[in-house]
């Protein structure tokens, strides 16, 4: 898998050995979703999920962590395009405005599936969202610089 | 549309979306620097780069000095500290995430294979 950090806040790229058709339904079905987000150290109850896919719903979950603190999670499908994309928004702070963007496209491969995955820096307008566009990598070079200290 | 109330996290972000604000950050990373300083790399004027310090400041990447007089501005990283960790923090998420999701989807292969 390959991660890394872009223009637009978070990459990342995985290989399947599943059909699209597949891993879009582990992003799209409730029960299958709610088995790996967060991944395997914690649980998504099914009875705390609203979660159909359908452009301009919005959806939310409850996580439950190893340690019993519980995240709630909301935000709104905003493109489900079968089998090849899924656009939704997301915040795990529910009562503020702003909503992080994660876009997941999958495209058939000779073994199964490659999964990109983006996910955007919440709270941008447009404008700043072009802002951080034309120059990330000048903030990244001076994040390098200054968390060192 | 209404205007979203910007956590600290989106302050960050957008106070770094700016090209010119983020080469005023590069500059303090070597240094306090006053308006004068601050201004000379660019074709801007004192009172545009008081602007983008103020956002700077809003943002708690910046501070100024006391002195009315010089005001030199000086670096605060500890925004940035966050942004990175929210970052990070986010990475390690999605990548435990993916690791289960990559066992779910062999668990059902397997199960389409047995039957």
């Amino acid at each position: 898998m390959t991660g890394f950090t872009t223009d637009t806040g978070i990459e990342i790229e995985r290989d399947f050995a599943a059909a699209p058709a597949d891993v879009f339904a582990a992003w799209t079905t409730p029960e299958a979703f709610a088995r790996w987000f967060g991944g395997d150290q914690v649980q998504v109850p099914l009875d705390s999920l609203d979660y159909r896919a359908e452009a301009g719903r919005s959806w939310s979950a409850t996580m439950v962590l190893p340690d019993g603190n519980t995240i709630a999670w909301a935000g709104e499908f905003v493109e489900v395009a079968p089998v090849s994309r899924l656009v939704l928004t997301m915040t795990d702070q529910p009562d503020v405005d702003a909503r992080a963007t994660i876009a997941v496209d999958l495209a058939p491969t000779e073994t199964g599936t490659r999964m990109r995955f983006t996910q955007t820096t919440p709270g941008f307008t447009a404008e700043q969202r072009e802002g951080v566009l034309a120059g990330w990598q000048g903030f990244i070079d001076v994040l390098q610089q200054v968390a060192k200290g | 549309m209404r205007t979203a109330p910007l956590d600290p996290l989106s302050r960050t972000f957008a106070a770094l979306a700016d090209p010119t604000r983020r080469g005023i950050l590069a500059r303090l990373t070597q240094g306090p620097a006053n308006v004068g300083d601050l201004a000379e790399p660019y074709d801007l004027t004192f009172a545009a780069v008081s602007k983008h310090l103020r956002v700077l400041q809003d943002a708690g990447l910046v501070t100024r000095g006391r002195d009315a007089q010089y005001r030199p501005a000086v670096l605060d990283a500890t925004p940035m500290k966050a942004a990175s960790a929210w970052i990070d923090d986010y990475r390690r998420f999605w990548e435990h995430s993916f690791a289960a999701l990559d066992d779910y989807l062999t668990t059902i292969q397997n199960k389409e294979q047995e039957s």
